[in-house]
């Protein structure tokens, strides 16, 4: 097909694309991931959601670390509370950024024209994962300097962290298209998405602190993190399952 | 390269907004080659009549068939393949105009080449203009990059909503030549109200 | 499987006509009532020399219904997302409704009883917060609900919600209270059993939950004859207009 004047004069329309004619389109991993760069690239022109996170959390550390008093003994439950207190509310305050978005400046028609709808849930969730796991790493360290928090077992710490973290980000996700979707006040994400964050909040925070302890039961604290990584499997096949009719209504 | 044979098909198509019918029970049959015109009044459903070919709303009752050399699409499946072009389409402002172009197509699958984009850009007229920002694009140049957005496939069947509207006269004349060569490669249905661009119809329905 | 389901649903909920049953679940209220305060002894070991635990009889059927309430909107948020058809989606509601009814009557029952046992209303173990998250999520739901005007797109969006909170409320049901050391331990069924009389148990699972159960199903169906009612209103409005209009 004639590349230079495939578009010119009366050649307009050239040759047809033969992947139009017997109705392939490419894989839905292909376009979830070119949707999750075109985000990242978004993201690093405009940085709004990123920025919103950052200042929150460091702003929430900071005033925790300071009314706690430099976190000198504070018991383990009540560090890996606080931990995950600054963790759950800086993913609400960036993580429905990504499809807020798309409602707001009304991209969605030409998503919605160009790809499959579930390409666009695994490509913002990915997004979603990637920013909860930044600010993960960020916010961490800084909390265990700040608040001389003991780490006893960093592998299990770092396994607590990561199954919490990637159901904190598929449910803040699905929840953001609802709320996105809905047209509906971005005030209620926080309301409407505290119900379905809680459970899995009260595993992460007895994992975490389970870690925290030298001599913890080591069978709770599987029974603990196998628990949330199965929430995470389920909520994701969730997700997948109830995201195509949010995004395709009207 | 066989020829595609394209038809459409609307039966009983209705759709109403909660109290309110704005698709009464419409049926028609476009064959290849044809233009179709959709008119009326403001508000009395041309936009939506064009939301339900395209695939992003269905219909409260009724169906409709989409056929490509006879093999039955139905919108929603075809939705990815087809042009569509309206006023409420908008792009990334925060990326060029052929950063969205590239975006766009990539996901439809197909790669697109320094020259492709050149000359694309060329026949709607925003030559030299690809590298900005669409933010800042006045609203004519958003509407020529959105001719592009919709032919960057050379799709069958092209669905145009208020096609001219903030276009100077050399937009005019490429959306005329737009409409004219892709109509001997499909179907295209225009909603409108401006009369010259209802002299491009074949075929004229009316609402309302 | 939704056919025979709808069947059973349509028979006990839609259209059990007549005040018969009505009075039925009455006398069954009644009686639990009577049994419970008049007939059952006391147990020994409880606040208020033994009658303390008396309000199990409406505590835990309450839980119960609440939990109930919820599965039975799951399933009408999924017969919604399968069918389109408003009405299962007026049913979710109702049946979220109710459910925020019967949890406040057990969060409120609960606190009282655990005032009387171990001196505090609230102690945020496990199980009392799994209640409270309860609650909190069908008042979101009510809340989101309300925020939507247009009828379908209220209907999607409820059912998606409802239903992506199905992963958190199984969780929260099974998991939390097992994974996590709780005061409610104490309080668990066995050790409940236990303390209690043997007339106990007979007087909650054959009197108590049968009669709360009738109970939700007579609330459910008013609040769909609401409904249906409040459409005829509609209809009738519309073909009003239509009339003056010609």
């Amino acid at each position: 097909m004639g590349r230079s004047n495939a578009y010119t004069g009366v050649d307009m329309v050239a040759q047809p694309k033969s992947s139009q004619q017997n109705g392939a389109t490419l894989p839905i991993i292909h376009q979830s991931l070119l949707i999750l760069r075109k985000d990242i690239l978004l993201e690093l022109r405009n940085r709004a959601a990123l920025q919103a996170i950052l200042l929150f959390s460091i702003t929430t550390l900071i005033v925790v670390g300071f009314s706690a008093g430099g976190g000198a003994n504070l018991p383990p439950d009540t560090l890996a509370s606080l931990l995950w207190i600054i963790l759950f509310f800086s993913a609400f305050s960036g993580l429905s950024h990504v499809f807020i978005k798309e409602e707001e400046s009304n991209t969605a028609i030409a998503l919605r024209l160009t790809s499959e709808a579930n390409a666009v849930l695994w490509g913002k969730l990915l997004f979603n994962t990637l920013l909860t796991f930044v600010i993960i790493m960020i916010i961490s360290p800084l909390y265990f300097i700040l608040l001389n928090a003991p780490i006893i077992q960093p592998g299990k710490l770092a396994l607590s962290l990561l199954t919490g973290g990637i159901g904190l980000s598929v449910s803040a996700t699905i929840i953001a298209v609802i709320i996105a979707r809905s047209h509906g006040k971005p005030a209620l994400y926080g309301a409407i998405g505290f119900p379905i964050l809680l459970p899995m909040l009260f595993i992460a925070v007895d994992a975490t602190r389970l870690t925290f302890q030298t001599y913890s039961n080591i069978n709770v604290l599987n029974r603990d993190i196998l628990g949330l990584a199965s929430f995470d499997v389920l909520m994701i096949v969730t997700a997948g399952l109830l995201f195509p009719y949010v995004w395709e209504s009207e | 390269m066989t020829p595609l044979k394209l038809q459409i098909s609307f039966e009983n198509v209705f759709k109403k907004f909660g109290d309110r019918e704005v698709i009464r029970d419409i049926s028609c049959d476009i064959q290849h080659g044809q233009v179709l015109v959709v008119a009326g009044p403001n508000g009395s459903g041309k936009s939506t009549f064009l939301r339900i070919a395209a695939g992003l709303l269905k219909p409260d009752r009724g169906e409709v068939h989409i056929s490509l050399n006879d093999i039955r699409f139905d919108p929603q499946t075809y939705r990815t393949q087809l042009g569509y072009l309206s006023p409420d389409l908008t792009f990334y402002n925060e990326l060029s105009a052929v950063e969205n172009l590239l975006f766009f197509s990539s996901l439809r699958g197909i790669r697109m080449q320094h020259d492709d984009l050149a000359s694309i850009l060329e026949m709607v007229g925003l030559r030299g203009r690809g590298r900005d920002p669409v933010s800042a694009y006045s609203t004519g140049m958003v509407q020529r990059l959105k001719f592009a957005f919709a032919v960057l496939h050379h799709p069958p069947l092209l669905l145009l909503d208020e096609p001219t509207s903030y276009l100077d006269e050399s937009g005019y004349r490429m959306a005329e030549r737009i409409v004219k060569s892709y109509k001997q490669n499909g179907i295209v249905m225009i909603a409108t109200n401006d009369p010259k661009e209802k002299e491009w119809g074949d075929l004229t329905l009316t609402l309302g | 499987m939704f056919g025979k389901a709808n069947k059973l649903t349509r028979k006990v909920t839609g259209l059990i006509k007549g005040l018969w049953w009505k009075i039925l679940v009455g006398v069954w209220m009644s009686a639990t009532i009577y049994c419970a305060f008049i007939v059952v002894g006391p147990a020994h070991g409880f606040s208020m020399n033994g009658e303390g635990a008396k309000i199990i009889f409406f505590h835990v059927p309450s839980a119960w219904l609440a939990t109930l309430s919820y599965v039975v909107a799951a399933f009408y948020a999924i017969q919604y997302l399968i069918r389109q058809n408003i009405e299962s989606d007026e049913k979710c509601a109702t049946s979220m409704e109710l459910g925020l009814v019967f949890g406040l009557c057990a969060t409120v029952t609960g606190s009282i009883f655990s005032h009387n046992e171990w001196g505090k209303y609230w102690s945020f173990d496990p199980r009392q917060t799994s209640i409270l998250v309860i609650l909190l999520l069908f008042t979101a739901y009510l809340v989101l609900r309300n925020s939507i005007t247009e009828p379908r797109k209220r209907a999607i969006i409820s059912s998606v919600y409802a239903l992506a909170a199905l992963p958190p409320a199984m969780f929260l049901i099974w998991v939390v209270p097992r994974v996590v050391e709780s005061l409610h331990q104490f309080a668990n069924q066995a050790v409940i059993g236990d303390k209690l009389g043997g007339s106990y148990g007979p007087v909650l699972y054959f009197l108590a939950l049968p009669a709360f159960l009738g109970l939700f199903i007579w609330m459910f169906q008013l609040r769909m004859q609401y409904y249906k009612l409040y459409l005829l209103n509609q209809k009738m409005k519309a073909e009003k207009k239509q009339c003056n209009l010609k």
